[in-house]
Protein backbone atom coordinates (compact mmCIF):
# COMPACT_ATOMS: atom_id res chain seq x y z
CA UNK A 1 0.00 0.00 0.00
CA UNK A 2 1.12 3.19 -0.82
CA UNK A 3 -0.91 5.76 0.02
CA UNK A 4 0.00 9.69 -1.48
CA UNK A 5 0.19 12.49 1.13
CA UNK A 6 -3.21 13.92 0.34
CA UNK A 7 -5.02 10.67 0.82
CA UNK A 8 -3.26 10.61 4.12
CA UNK A 9 -3.62 14.00 5.35
CA UNK A 10 -7.63 13.68 4.42
CA UNK A 11 -8.25 10.35 6.12
CA UNK A 12 -5.94 11.78 9.19
CA UNK A 13 -8.48 14.98 9.05
CA UNK A 14 -11.53 12.54 9.55
CA UNK A 15 -10.23 10.48 12.45
CA UNK A 16 -10.63 13.91 13.87
CA UNK A 17 -13.92 13.47 13.80
CA UNK A 18 -14.81 12.09 17.37
CA UNK A 19 -16.64 8.66 17.10
CA UNK A 20 -14.91 8.16 13.60
CA UNK A 21 -12.40 4.57 14.81
CA UNK A 22 -10.67 4.95 11.30
CA UNK A 23 -10.96 4.73 7.44
CA UNK A 24 -9.43 3.33 4.32
CA UNK A 25 -9.69 3.90 0.40
CA UNK A 26 -9.83 0.63 -1.76
CA UNK A 27 -9.82 0.19 -5.27
CA UNK A 28 -11.69 -1.80 -7.65
CA UNK A 29 -9.43 -4.64 -7.18
CA UNK A 30 -9.94 -4.82 -3.30
CA UNK A 31 -6.50 -3.44 -3.07
CA UNK A 32 -5.91 -0.97 0.19
CA UNK A 33 -4.81 2.39 -1.45
CA UNK A 34 -4.91 4.33 2.09
CA UNK A 35 -5.56 3.47 5.69
CA UNK A 36 -5.44 5.15 8.93
CA UNK A 37 -7.10 2.73 11.16
CA UNK A 38 -5.72 1.85 14.85
CA UNK A 39 -2.84 -0.61 15.01
CA UNK A 40 -5.74 -3.13 16.51
CA UNK A 41 -7.12 -3.42 13.05
CA UNK A 42 -4.65 -5.56 11.22
CA UNK A 43 -3.26 -4.89 7.63
CA UNK A 44 -4.47 -8.14 6.33
CA UNK A 45 -7.87 -7.90 7.72
CA UNK A 46 -8.79 -4.49 6.14
CA UNK A 47 -7.64 -5.87 2.90
CA UNK A 48 -9.50 -8.91 3.13
CA UNK A 49 -12.78 -6.86 3.74
CA UNK A 50 -11.83 -4.34 1.13
CA UNK A 51 -10.86 -7.65 -1.14
CA UNK A 52 -14.42 -9.25 -0.42
CA UNK A 53 -16.66 -6.09 -1.10
CA UNK A 54 -14.90 -5.05 -4.21
CA UNK A 55 -14.85 -8.54 -5.26
CA UNK A 56 -19.04 -8.59 -5.03
CA UNK A 57 -20.78 -7.95 -7.97
CA UNK A 58 -24.02 -6.03 -5.86
CA UNK A 59 -21.97 -4.07 -4.42
CA UNK A 60 -19.81 -2.85 -7.42
CA UNK A 61 -23.72 -2.19 -8.90
CA UNK A 62 -25.15 -0.09 -6.47
CA UNK A 63 -22.03 1.91 -5.35
CA UNK A 64 -20.86 2.41 -9.11
CA UNK A 65 -22.10 6.68 -9.48
CA UNK A 66 -20.10 9.28 -7.91
CA UNK A 67 -22.45 9.83 -4.94
CA UNK A 68 -23.69 6.19 -4.43
CA UNK A 69 -22.63 5.96 -0.62
CA UNK A 70 -23.77 2.96 1.87
CA UNK A 71 -24.24 2.70 5.49
CA UNK A 72 -24.35 0.05 7.14
CA UNK A 73 -25.85 0.30 11.09
CA UNK A 74 -25.04 -2.20 13.53
CA UNK A 75 -25.80 -2.17 17.76
CA UNK A 76 -22.23 -1.27 18.61
CA UNK A 77 -21.19 1.23 15.77
CA UNK A 78 -22.18 2.11 11.65
CA UNK A 79 -19.72 1.64 8.50
CA UNK A 80 -20.29 3.85 5.80
CA UNK A 81 -19.14 3.71 2.39
CA UNK A 82 -19.05 6.36 -0.16
CA UNK A 83 -18.14 6.18 -4.01
CA UNK A 84 -15.13 8.01 -5.08
CA UNK A 85 -15.47 7.36 -8.86
CA UNK A 86 -14.01 4.00 -8.98
CA UNK A 87 -12.42 3.62 -5.92
CA UNK A 88 -14.42 3.58 -2.35
CA UNK A 89 -14.11 5.27 1.06
CA UNK A 90 -15.03 3.27 3.79
CA UNK A 91 -15.39 4.72 7.17
CA UNK A 92 -15.93 2.83 10.40
CA UNK A 93 -17.16 4.56 13.74
CA UNK A 94 -19.02 3.98 16.92
CA UNK A 95 -22.31 4.30 17.37
CA UNK A 96 -22.26 7.25 19.50
CA UNK A 97 -20.97 9.54 16.13
CA UNK A 98 -22.98 12.65 15.36
CA UNK A 99 -24.81 12.09 11.93
CA UNK A 100 -24.68 15.16 11.39
CA UNK A 101 -20.57 16.69 12.13
CA UNK A 102 -19.79 12.72 10.24
CA UNK A 103 -21.50 14.06 7.28
CA UNK A 104 -20.38 16.90 6.76
CA UNK A 105 -16.95 15.72 7.60
CA UNK A 106 -17.17 12.73 4.90
CA UNK A 107 -18.49 15.85 2.11
CA UNK A 108 -15.41 17.48 2.64
CA UNK A 109 -13.04 14.57 2.75
CA UNK A 110 -14.34 12.68 -0.28
CA UNK A 111 -14.34 16.45 -1.93
CA UNK A 112 -10.75 16.48 -1.38
CA UNK A 113 -10.12 12.99 -2.70
CA UNK A 114 -11.98 13.54 -5.63
CA UNK A 115 -10.39 16.77 -6.52
CA UNK A 116 -7.11 15.53 -6.07
CA UNK A 117 -6.87 12.48 -7.30
CA UNK A 118 -4.94 12.15 -10.20
CA UNK A 119 -6.62 11.16 -13.35
CA UNK A 120 -6.86 8.10 -14.32
CA UNK A 121 -5.26 7.38 -17.54
CA UNK A 122 -5.24 3.31 -17.44
CA UNK A 123 -2.64 1.09 -16.47
CA UNK A 124 -0.31 1.35 -19.30
CA UNK A 125 0.36 4.57 -21.13
CA UNK A 126 -1.06 5.44 -24.55
CA UNK A 127 0.88 5.65 -27.23
CA UNK A 128 2.62 9.21 -27.46
CA UNK A 129 1.43 10.00 -24.29
CA UNK A 130 3.54 12.56 -21.96
CA UNK A 131 5.43 10.67 -19.42
CA UNK A 132 3.97 11.10 -15.56
CA UNK A 133 3.91 15.31 -14.80
CA UNK A 134 6.37 16.44 -12.10
CA UNK A 135 3.98 17.61 -8.71
CA UNK A 136 3.13 20.58 -8.96
CA UNK A 137 4.95 23.78 -6.42
CA UNK A 138 1.67 23.28 -4.23
CA UNK A 139 1.86 19.31 -4.40
CA UNK A 140 5.21 19.45 -3.01
CA UNK A 141 4.25 22.09 -0.41
CA UNK A 142 1.58 19.82 1.06
CA UNK A 143 4.14 17.18 0.86
CA UNK A 144 6.29 18.79 2.81
CA UNK A 145 3.77 19.97 5.47
CA UNK A 146 2.14 16.02 5.42
CA UNK A 147 6.02 14.82 6.18
CA UNK A 148 7.00 17.71 8.51
CA UNK A 149 3.57 17.89 11.21
CA UNK A 150 2.26 14.19 10.05
CA UNK A 151 -0.89 14.04 12.22
CA UNK A 152 -0.80 17.33 13.28
CA UNK A 153 -0.48 18.08 9.63
CA UNK A 154 -4.36 18.81 8.62
CA UNK A 155 -5.15 22.88 9.68
CA UNK A 156 -1.62 23.83 7.46
CA UNK A 157 -3.02 21.28 4.70
CA UNK A 158 -6.49 23.41 4.74
CA UNK A 159 -3.93 26.68 4.40
CA UNK A 160 -2.67 25.43 1.32
CA UNK A 161 -6.02 24.17 -0.01
CA UNK A 162 -7.27 27.72 0.46
CA UNK A 163 -4.44 29.23 -1.18
CA UNK A 164 -5.02 30.45 -4.70
CA UNK A 165 -2.50 29.70 -7.39
CA UNK A 166 -0.26 33.02 -7.91
CA UNK A 167 3.22 32.39 -6.34
CA UNK A 168 2.15 35.23 -4.04
CA UNK A 169 -0.35 33.29 -2.92
CA UNK A 170 1.70 30.67 -2.00
CA UNK A 171 4.28 32.64 -0.46
CA UNK A 172 1.50 34.13 2.01
CA UNK A 173 -0.11 30.54 2.59
CA UNK A 174 3.72 28.80 3.40
CA UNK A 175 4.21 31.95 6.00
CA UNK A 176 0.73 31.18 7.48
CA UNK A 177 1.79 27.49 7.74
CA UNK A 178 5.17 28.59 9.17
CA UNK A 179 3.24 30.53 11.73
CA UNK A 180 0.59 28.36 12.90
CA UNK A 181 3.45 25.77 13.32
CA UNK A 182 5.87 27.92 15.36
CA UNK A 183 2.55 29.10 17.33
CA UNK A 184 1.34 25.71 17.90
CA UNK A 185 3.90 22.81 17.18
CA UNK A 186 7.65 23.56 17.38
CA UNK A 187 9.87 26.49 16.55
CA UNK A 188 12.31 23.97 15.21
CA UNK A 189 9.75 22.69 13.01
CA UNK A 190 8.97 26.17 12.43
CA UNK A 191 12.01 26.90 10.86
CA UNK A 192 12.58 23.20 9.07
CA UNK A 193 8.87 24.10 6.84
CA UNK A 194 10.07 27.65 6.29
CA UNK A 195 13.44 26.58 4.82
CA UNK A 196 11.62 23.89 2.96
CA UNK A 197 9.12 26.06 1.07
CA UNK A 198 11.28 28.47 0.38
CA UNK A 199 13.36 26.15 -1.27
CA UNK A 200 10.01 24.88 -3.41
CA UNK A 201 8.71 28.68 -4.01
CA UNK A 202 12.61 29.68 -5.12
CA UNK A 203 14.10 31.73 -2.38
CA UNK B 1 -14.30 36.92 61.07
CA UNK B 2 -11.77 33.89 61.40
CA UNK B 3 -14.12 31.45 60.00
CA UNK B 4 -15.52 33.70 57.27
CA UNK B 5 -11.76 33.74 56.29
CA UNK B 6 -10.56 30.11 56.45
CA UNK B 7 -14.10 29.09 54.36
CA UNK B 8 -12.85 31.83 51.70
CA UNK B 9 -9.45 30.09 51.87
CA UNK B 10 -11.44 26.50 51.28
CA UNK B 11 -13.43 27.79 48.81
CA UNK B 12 -10.27 29.32 47.06
CA UNK B 13 -8.50 26.21 46.98
CA UNK B 14 -11.17 24.14 45.87
CA UNK B 15 -11.75 26.23 42.69
CA UNK B 16 -7.70 26.54 42.27
CA UNK B 17 -7.28 22.73 42.42
CA UNK B 18 -9.81 21.97 39.99
CA UNK B 19 -8.09 24.80 37.87
CA UNK B 20 -4.85 22.72 38.14
CA UNK B 21 -6.26 19.78 36.90
CA UNK B 22 -8.00 21.47 33.92
CA UNK B 23 -5.24 23.38 32.80
CA UNK B 24 -2.66 20.22 33.17
CA UNK B 25 -5.48 17.95 31.29
CA UNK B 26 -4.83 20.66 28.75
CA UNK B 27 -1.17 20.82 28.50
CA UNK B 28 -1.27 17.37 27.47
CA UNK B 29 -3.96 18.62 24.39
CA UNK B 30 -1.25 20.96 23.29
CA UNK B 31 1.24 19.64 21.14
CA UNK B 32 3.64 22.64 21.83
CA UNK B 33 5.39 26.11 20.08
CA UNK B 34 4.92 29.16 21.51
CA UNK B 35 1.40 28.78 22.89
CA UNK B 36 2.71 25.33 24.46
CA UNK B 37 5.54 26.96 26.03
CA UNK B 38 3.44 29.62 27.84
CA UNK B 39 0.52 27.46 28.63
CA UNK B 40 3.52 26.15 30.45
CA UNK B 41 4.65 28.91 32.06
CA UNK B 42 0.64 29.48 32.94
CA UNK B 43 0.52 26.18 34.74
CA UNK B 44 3.29 26.80 36.51
CA UNK B 45 1.72 29.67 37.97
CA UNK B 46 -1.57 27.86 38.50
CA UNK B 47 0.53 25.28 40.25
CA UNK B 48 2.23 28.37 42.36
CA UNK B 49 -0.66 30.19 43.19
CA UNK B 50 -2.38 26.84 44.77
CA UNK B 51 0.63 26.03 47.05
CA UNK B 52 0.14 29.37 48.09
CA UNK B 53 -3.97 28.66 48.66
CA UNK B 54 -2.79 25.50 50.55
CA UNK B 55 -0.82 27.41 53.00
CA UNK B 56 -2.59 31.27 53.08
CA UNK B 57 -4.71 30.35 56.15
CA UNK B 58 -1.31 29.27 58.07
CA UNK B 59 -0.90 33.27 57.92
CA UNK B 60 -3.67 33.84 60.34
CA UNK B 61 -2.97 30.55 62.18
CA UNK B 62 0.11 31.90 63.07
CA UNK B 63 -0.85 35.40 62.67
CA UNK B 64 1.64 36.74 60.61
CA UNK B 65 3.03 40.26 60.77
CA UNK B 66 1.80 42.96 58.45
CA UNK B 67 5.28 43.33 57.17
CA UNK B 68 5.61 40.17 55.67
CA UNK B 69 1.50 39.82 54.69
CA UNK B 70 2.00 43.21 52.87
CA UNK B 71 5.35 41.51 51.16
CA UNK B 72 2.76 38.33 50.29
CA UNK B 73 0.22 40.75 48.76
CA UNK B 74 2.31 42.43 46.58
CA UNK B 75 3.97 39.37 45.58
CA UNK B 76 0.51 37.54 44.78
CA UNK B 77 -0.23 40.98 43.04
CA UNK B 78 2.79 40.62 40.66
CA UNK B 79 2.26 36.89 39.96
CA UNK B 80 -1.55 37.64 39.24
CA UNK B 81 0.00 40.31 36.99
CA UNK B 82 2.26 38.10 35.18
CA UNK B 83 -0.67 35.43 34.70
CA UNK B 84 -2.70 37.58 32.86
CA UNK B 85 0.19 38.95 30.74
CA UNK B 86 0.97 34.95 29.57
CA UNK B 87 -3.54 34.76 29.36
CA UNK B 88 -3.29 37.75 27.05
CA UNK B 89 -0.40 36.53 25.01
CA UNK B 90 -1.96 32.83 24.04
CA UNK B 91 -5.66 34.75 23.66
CA UNK B 92 -3.50 37.26 21.24
CA UNK B 93 -2.26 33.50 19.65
CA UNK B 94 -5.60 32.36 18.86
CA UNK B 95 -6.78 35.03 17.34
CA UNK B 96 -3.78 35.12 14.83
CA UNK B 97 -4.46 31.27 14.23
CA UNK B 98 -8.15 32.40 13.33
CA UNK B 99 -6.97 34.96 11.45
CA UNK B 100 -4.93 31.73 9.29
CA UNK B 101 -7.94 29.96 8.99
CA UNK B 102 -9.93 32.34 7.73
Amino acid sequence: MSSLPHQEAALQQLAAVPGVVGSLVFDAQGEVVASVFPPVFDGAGLRTLSGRLSADAYFQDWLAGESASLELRYADGDVLVRSLDGSWLLVLCTAQANPQLLSMSLTQVVRRLRIQAPARTGEFPLPGATPAQAPSTLERMRAVATAELGEHAAQALEILAAAGPKPKDLRAAARDVEKLTRLFISKTKADEINHKMREILGG
Amino acid sequence: MNWMAYGLAALAIVVMGVNVVQSIRLRRAIVGGEVGAKWGVLTFLIGFFFVGYLVSPLAIVYELPPKYLDLLVFAVFLFGAVFVYVVIGIIRDMLTFLKLLK
